[in-house]
């Protein structure tokens, strides 16, 4: 309790200093390896490892190494897209849509929300891209002139996919790498080894912090925030139509577009939280990730989960109300069908754990948020998999049911995408400023060293020394 | 102070680049940049370590040309996007999908969104680039200490040296005047050296080097080979085939050829021969007159009932109601081939000329079971029996039109089996 105390004591806390913020920042970098952090990669680079030793499993052998069959030709793949888009989506809405309205909190966790994504696109891309089989003709997926004379069929969802999805990555990695920009700069220039000066110096493209630079990068980050935001809203509604265009019962329902995209930023809020709820505790960054930021994130998380929720009833109205004999198969099977118990696992996870956060008190109990979080993320996994694996199971030809068993590939294809994710993220915490310290220079900062007793008490300073002789250095 | 400068100036190198002033808060720095502007100075510019609102008044910066700039990217992306899809989709390979029309907006609004916002986002971030004209990896400043505190807690000013109004004396004064916490000087350090001749011969051979992989490409464009292409991915387009008849390859089968025998229990189509006559139409081989010995107590009006709906489903077409040849498919396929001048039509037989008249119903039969000429064999598509329903309504139909045939199946056609049909009721129906 005693950090629960100190997270609240926000009155006491010294004011945000430039400089404070600067080191508070940079020393995660520049310090020497925390010795936590070694065991943590290190079981993130086994999980990297074994996703390598499965992904190369697959193609070598081919896609009948997961338990698809017949009748359930998508299942954890799928899922595990859908789960990882779905997490993608925090950090660009974080970025985007909450720095349109203004949200000054949004600086303290944009920049690790936006790595987050990034990773989490990653892993996501990984997906459809080995389930397609012969993956060393994906290629073929993008419009370019071929020997075959044949291009891309744009009236399929599954296209659309494609270009959705990479065009949120590489967006989502301009946005993210422009607003690192400035903080590059600043780690060059308290470089003190000249490999590190050269290489942040690179990275930073020897940004300089001049005011005309500023303006145009300031105008820029606007316009990306103001692209991202229709974007991040399109590319779960993209990702939705893959089931909404077909014609399956229990797929080809028009509420799956904002239904997918609520679900999408409540898994990503939920996944931030996991995340930098630790960091911010072992980095010392309590300070600037303060307890209203993630009480905030927590109003978010509920609201979302009560959308979630309501489509989720919806669902069940709409099943009911249309009177088709198929649709109301297909919801009593997911209530009760053999897939029960994902179901409700679903509705528990994502419908009721967050009600936890009416209550002020446990939105700033961090223990409670951890476990609620995790929960939703599970939740959220289990959505995903009974919309495509209780879609497909049962059909309206009952000699054709079945039911997915997944493989020790499977599960560990899964795992192993945790390791990647995990991977990237403790390199880029250990290597690339993890909060956006010009921005909360910019917005949080309101106390300068002139206000605080030096400066230029002394109106008739003398010319500086510096002006006297070139400086040699 | 003044001989210091000459002395600098005397060596010719370093030069003075400009001014440095720093500001420990934006306020301080706003207030710094309006002097400074107010006071006719051009070549200045103000650091700091986020963007200081309210500067850009105080320095009266023109407007950014950024949205411009995207606003091309976004509708080069929007257009592109329209044009590729109705090109690649509607022109150069229609597509047809389930009839959906080759130009159809609506089904190109995600791909077109996509490319809009990804043109926008990629001008706008390379336009940042540009108009900043970043990768200037080298200034004077960066020998300033007081310049790598900028991006940390520090604002600064820098006057540069070639302003027509810079003095370095007066220039200071005004800086400090407006509350420069603290003033630096930068130097430029003159890097003239060319650059050695080798280092031109390699950049020159580097090129050339270059070139050849191209020219080589550039070269099988245009030239033909007999060799085959190597293949990295031999695809599904090149791999192994074998051919039923053949031997099968090593490691594949326990039997040596590619043919696989029946699975076990099954039969074979067309296999299961237990009666000749009933299946086959046969006796010994032979064609037989007359009808199997099974079908003896079915021989009936309602076998001929069933005949003849059987036959005016599946043979009624070609040969007609009345079985003259002349159905609906002869009538127009003759009209067609008159119309194409052309004689490839094969007419139906009808079946009371005199040579299909005499035929054992056997083989009427095996007719109808496997074809002959360019009629379909039935025999997958009726039972065996209902093709003797068939044989049973063909003989009525020609028995109805005895009086027009000049040679007729005798009486004792039926004569093995001999069971007496109903004429009449066939002869309402030929008419038709």
């Amino acid at each position: 309790m005693a950090t629960l105390n100190s997270d609240n004591a926000k009155s006491v806390a010294p004011p945000l200093t430039l400089a404070g913020v600067t080191e508070a920042v940079c020393r995660i970098i520049e310090e020497p390896t925390p010795k936590n952090w070694w065991p943590a990669f290190g079981a993130a680079s086994t999980g990297l490892l074994i996703l390598l030793a499965m992904v190369g499993y697959l193609v070598t052998t081919g896609v009948g190494v997961w338990g698809l069959n017949n009748r359930i030709g998508w299942c954890w793949d799928i899922t595990n897209f859908v789960f990882w888009v779905g997490i993608g989506h925090a950090g660009t809405l974080i970025s985007a849509i909450l720095y349109l309205f203004r949200q000054n909190w949004r600086t303290s966790i944009n920049r690790a929300a936006e790595a987050m994504t990034i990773f989490a696109v990653i892993c996501a891309l990984l997906f459809p891209t080995i389930h397609v089989g012969r993956v060393w003709v994906i290629y073929w997926a993008l419009p370019y002139p071929n020997a075959m004379s044949m291009w891309p069929n744009f009236r399929s969802p599954l296209l659309w996919d494609v270009f959705a999805v990479s065009t949120y990555f590489t967006i989502s990695l301009l946005f993210w790498f422009m607003g690192m920009i400035p903080d590059l700069a600043t780690i060059r220039d308290r470089a003190t080894t000249p490999i590190r000066r050269f290489v942040y110096g690179i990275l930073s493209f020897g940004w300089r912090g001049s005011a005309r630079h500023w303006h145009t990068y300031e105008r820029t980050y606007l316009l990306l925030a103001a692209l991202s935001t229709p974007l991040v809203l399109s590319v779960h509604s993209v990702v939705s139509f893959d089931f909404a265009v077909s014609i399956l019962p229990g797929w080809h329902t028009t509420i799956f577009p904002p239904y997918f995209v609520a679900g999408a930023i409540f898994s990503g809020f939920a996944m931030v939280l996991t995340l930098m709820i630790p960091c911010r505790a072992i980095f010392g960054l309590k300070h600037i990730m303060t307890m209203d930021h993630i009480e905030n994130m927590c109003k978010i998380i509920l609201a979302t989960g009560m959308m979630v929720g309501y489509a989720y009833g919806i669902e069940l109205f709409t099943a009911w109300y249309s009177g088709n004999e198929g649709e109301v198969f297909v919801f009593t099977n997911r209530l009760f069908g053999p897939y029960w118990w994902a179901y409700w696992s679903m509705v528990s996870c994502n419908v009721l754990a967050p009600q936890i956060f009416w209550s002020r008190k446990m939105r700033r109990n961090i223990p409670v948020i951890m476990v609620a979080c995790v929960l939703v993320n599970v939740g959220m996994w289990f959505e995903r998999f009974v919309i495509i694996c209780t879609g497909l199971h049962r059909t309206s030809l009952p000699s054709s049911w079945g039911m997915f068993y997944p493989t020790f590939v499977d599960v560990f294809t899964f795992i192993g995408s945790f390791g990647l994710f995990f991977t990237l993220f403790l390199l880029f915490i250990r290597f690339v400023p993890m909060v956006a310290m010009a921005e909360i220079k910019a917005v949080e900062v309101h106390h300068y060293d002139d206000e605080v007793g030096h400066g230029h008490a002394a109106p008739a300073a003398p010319v500086a020394v510096g002006l006297a002789s070139p400086s040699k250095e | 102070m003044s001989h210091d400068h000459d002395k600098v100036e005397e060596q010719h190198a370093p030069q003075l680049y400009g001014v440095v002033a720093e500001f420990l808060s934006p306020d301080a720095l706003i207030a710094a940049a309006k002097l400074v502007q107010d006071s006719g100075y051009t070549k200045y510019e103000c650091y700091s370590p986020h963007p200081v609102h309210g500067i850009d008044t105080a320095m009266k910066t023109p407007y950014s040309p950024i949205p411009w700039l995207v606003l091309g990217g976004g509708l080069t992306g929007l257009v592109a996007a329209i044009a590729m899809q109705c090109w690649m989709n509607g022109i150069d390979y229609p597509y047809l999908i389930s009839g959906k029309p080759f130009f159809s907006i609506p089904a190109q609004i995600p791909v077109a969104f996509e490319l809009t916002i990804l043109l926008a986002g990629i001008t706008a971030f390379v336009g940042m680039l540009m108009l900043n004209k970043l990768f200037g990896f080298y200034s004077p400043l960066d020998k300033s200490k007081l310049m790598r505190r900028v991006t940390n807690d520090r604002y600064a000013l820098v006057v540069e040296a070639n302003d027509p109004l810079f003095r370095l004396q007066g220039t200071s004064e005004l800086l400090n005047g407006v509350g420069a916490r603290h003033l630096d000087t930068c130097y430029e350090e003159y890097q003239s050296e060319e650059p050695p001749q080798v280092f031109w011969q390699i950049i020159v051979l580097l090129t050339v080097l270059g070139l050849i992989p191209m020219a080589l490409v550039f070269r099988a464009s245009f030239s033909t080979s007999d060799t085959e292409p190597i293949r990295i991915d031999h695809g599904m387009a090149y791999q192994q085939k074998v051919k039923a008849q053949q031997p099968a390859p090593d490691g594949i089968f326990t039997e040596p050829n590619m043919n696989r025998p029946p699975v076990e229990g099954t039969l074979r189509f067309g296999s299961n021969v237990e009666d000749e006559h009933f299946d086959k139409g046969k006796v010994n081989g032979q064609f037989v007159n007359g009808f199997p010995a099974r079908l003896k107590d079915k021989l009936d009006d309602k076998m001929m009932a069933r005949g003849q709906r059987q036959f005016t489903i599946y043979c009624s077409v070609c040969h007609g109601a009345a079985g003259y040849g002349d159905g609906m498919v002869h009538r127009v396929a003759t009209a067609r081939a008159a119309a194409l001048d052309a004689s490839l039509w094969a007419p139906p037989k009808s079946f009371h000329e005199p040579i299909t008249g005499s035929k054992p119903d056997g083989d009427i039969f095996d007719t109808i079971t496997n074809g002959k000429g360019k009629m379909l064999g039935y025999g997958y598509r009726l039972s065996a029996e209902d093709r003797w329903a068939i044989v049973l309504y063909v003989r009525a139909l020609q028995k109805s039109q005895l009086n027009k045939v000049t040679a007729s199946p005798t009486e004792s056609t039926l004569a093995p089996t001999a069971s007496p049909n109903k004429p009449t009721s066939d002869k309402t129906t030929a008419s038709r």
